[in-house]
């Protein structure tokens, strides 16, 4: 019965967004952005811009990475883990 | 005939005669006993690990490339990798189809410029719709 988006009278309350008193950019894919066909594991300087401080892979969601690139992203990633061209993880 | 390139990383205690000895007996198994074509080997040259292994901060990376028809031929190759004692780390990768996608990935990256452009459409904007009942 109660609408929690509604006070008293039943008018909408006005929710606060982050974004109504932020600027916020939009986040776009970068490699769609180039034209990026594969994203290669030899290409450490690329990746190395992907990881976090413990090494971990950032999150689409951080980097607005799109899904197509996001995979190839990850699996480049792990592929150059592998060789230890990029760490697992760091202290 | 399909492009695969395999990545080897051996150990810097190694000398420029073992080092050449090992990179010269991969080039032979893959030329001779797996039926590799157009060979092509990018040495990197020492390089710093991200993690130690074997107890080495540092590693010897080569690059083989090449082209085979032969479905045995990574299975043969990596075998024979694992097999070599000083062989610490090695991957190969199939690059065929990576590189044919390029074409593909052109056409789609027009497509969706062509799209945004034509309808303005906002892709990255998640709060549009919760924001139109907001007033």
């Amino acid at each position: 019965m109660s609408d929690p988006r509604k006070d008293a009278k039943g008018a909408k309350k006005k929710r606060f967004y982050k974004k109504d008193y932020l600027f916020k950019r939009k986040k776009y894919c970068k490699f769609c952005d180039t034209g990026v066909a594969f994203i290669d594991y030899k290409d450490v300087k690329l990746l190395s811009g992907y990881l976090r401080e413990r090494a971990k892979i950032v999150p689409r969601r951080i980097s607005g990475t799109c899904a197509i690139h996001q995979r190839q992203l990850t699996a480049a990633i792990k592929r150059a883990r592998l060789l230890a061209l990029l760490p697992f993880t760091q202290d | 005939m399909r492009h695969y390139e395999t990545m080897v990383v051996l150990p810097p205690n190694l000398g420029e005669a073992d080092l050449e000895a090992v990179v010269s007996q991969v080039e032979k198994d893959l030329l001779e006993r797996f039926g590799g074509q157009n060979l092509a080997i990018n040495r990197w040259g020492k390089r710093t690990l991200a993690y130690p292994i074997r107890k080495f901060t540092e590693g010897y990376y080569v690059l083989f490339e090449y082209d085979s028809d032969r479905e045995d031929c990574v299975a043969g190759v990596e075998q024979r990798l694992r097999l070599n004692e000083s062989v610490m780390r090695y991957l190969t990768v199939r690059r065929d189809e990576e590189l044919q996608s390029e074409a593909k990935m052109k056409a789609r990256t027009a497509k969706r410029r062509r799209h945004a452009e034509e309808e303005d459409v906002d892709l990255g904007d998640t709060f549009s719709e919760e924001d139109q009942d907001v007033e």
